[in-house]
């Protein structure tokens, strides 16, 4: 008779969902442990809030000094890197700044940023060094939690676990002989649950700004800034994206937000599978590359 | 591509009918005292707080301090484990915390996460007949949701109770 684990715990600033099953208890219990270390450990790493992450650290001194990560934030910030370039800056984990000014960061000390900084100002050096050529902030708030989710499946799987879930507030992933049921949230009435989906081996991230929306000097404002106009989106819809990793996934729903449709062809190219869930009226519409 | 080939979209199913409530049970008491002391004994040491320790607890947090019970236990191996709820816009959340003999927090786990929208959450009375309920919830919650895709509001308000609790520490506990 296999056994199934579920646990949550309050992590990455969301609430953070382990299902694993397996035939041993002891064995499960072990794994479902180091699948919330692993999350713990990306959090403590790469968290804007805390000073002495990896991120507070390069935020306050790579653009003084080259400022050595660890492995999981260098490739965190390789894979951002790397989206940049493929999206022509759309995707940009600079907009660290924009988000302090819109209110979703705490500003740190008064410092006098670079306001025409941008991800080629992210320099990636040997030896797992970081240097910026201006003064900027980086957030890795759109592809940390992607980038948790894959570490704590690679940890389940480890620990013996045969199947499992793990779910870092509507980033997901799932592996093993299980069709994983997923609801979403209806775009505008984030209250109600959506079937859509069946993971059987993948992952599959929704990022929507039904409960991230403010109002700042009278203008509804987002945590999704495009890195080209160093604008938030203003997208009503909610937009999913299924890849074999949930980093490329978390990051590519940030595409669909800021582009829309017209994100299809770019996320497919990528990797990955857009979905744009959206209502006409009372209509719900669901748009998908085919 | 495989990997989206793998994918079971349901177009249809797009239309069906809303589901307003959600509720998931992660551990009992029991499970998550073994899971965040493997081991050890509990002692109840269920704590009410006078007036002059809530408002100093509230002082120092800028918390609300809505129940003046507090389940804690002692822990034979040291530190206290305590079940707490917070209580948001949409959300409930049973959740025990674990602090170690110093204060400090050693784990936190969540027991009980329930979701609900509609004019009812509002009401104190319905509220606290959700509370600790275990059977003939006054809502239908929908069994077959497994996983939601979507955001999940955010762990703010466990944040908050959490610094709530270590203020009891210091001003009930210690």
């Amino acid at each position: 008779m296999p056994i199934e684990l579920r646990r949550a715990r309050p992590l990455l600033g969301t609430l953070v969902e382990v299902t694993a099953r397996g035939n041993c208890e002891i064995e499960l219990t072990s794994a479902v442990r180091g699948a919330f270390a692993a999350v713990a450990r990306v959090h403590r790493l790469m968290s804007f809030h805390e000073s002495r992450s990896d991120v507070g650290r390069v935020n306050r001194m790579a653009h003084r000094i080259a400022v050595r990560v660890h492995p999981w934030t260098w490739t965190v910030l390789q894979t951002a890197q790397r989206l940049s370039r493929s999206t022509a800056g759309a995707f940009d984990i600079t907009v660290g700044s924009e988000l302090v000014r819109l209110g979703y960061l705490p500003s740190c000390a008064r410092v006098a940023l670079d306001r025409n900084a941008c991800w080629r100002d992210v320099h990636l050096l040997p030896g797992r060094r970081v240097r910026f050529a201006r003064r900027l902030l980086i957030d890795l708030g759109g592809i940390a939690k992607g980038f948790a989710v894959d570490r704590a499946v690679d940890c389940l799987r480890a620990g013996g676990a045969r199947a499992g879930l793990v779910n870092a507030g509507g980033d997901l992933r799932g592996f093993g002989p299980v069709a994983w049921r997923v609801h979403v949230r209806h775009p505008a009435e984030p209250g109600r649950l959506i079937p859509f989906a069946e993971v059987v081996s993948g992952a599959l991230a929704t990022s929507a700004s039904y409960f991230a929306k403010r109002v700042q000097r009278g203008k509804a404002v987002t945590p999704v800034v495009d890195g080209l106009r160093r604008t938030p989106t203003n997208a009503t819809f909610s937009a999913s994206v299924a890849a074999s990793s949930c980093t490329l996934a978390d990051a590519l729903t940030k595409l669909v937000l800021l582009r829309g449709p017209r994100a299809h062809g770019l996320v497919r190219r990528l990797g990955g599978r857009a979905f744009i869930l959206s209502t006409s009226g009372p209509r719900l519409e669901l748009r998908c590359a085919d | 591509m495989d990997v989206v080939n793998k994918w079971l979209l349901m177009p249809a199913a797009v239309v069906a009918a809303p589901v307003c409530a959600y509720a998931t049970q992660y551990l009992t008491i029991e499970q998550a005292q073994q899971a965040i002391f493997p081991g050890a004994g509990f002692i109840p040491a269920f704590v009410t707080i006078n007036d002059a320790q809530r408002k100093e607890i509230e002082r120092r947090t800028g918390v609300n301090v809505r129940a003046r019970d507090q389940r804690v236990w002692r822990v034979s191996t040291g530190g206290f484990f305590i079940v707490d709820e917070v209580v948001g816009k949409h959300e409930l959340i049973t959740y025990a915390t674990g602090l170690n003999a110093d204060g400090s927090v050693r784990q936190i786990e969540i027991m009980d996460y329930r979701e609900s929208y509609g004019y009812e959450i509002r009401n104190e009375a319905w509220r606290r007949q959700f509370v600790g309920r275990r059977d003939g919830d006054p809502l239908k919650l929908d069994a077959d949701i497994q996983n939601i895709g979507g955001a999940t509001l955010s762990c703010r308000h466990i944040a908050d109770g959490v610094k709530r609790l270590l203020a009891l520490y210091d001003v009930a506990l210690k």
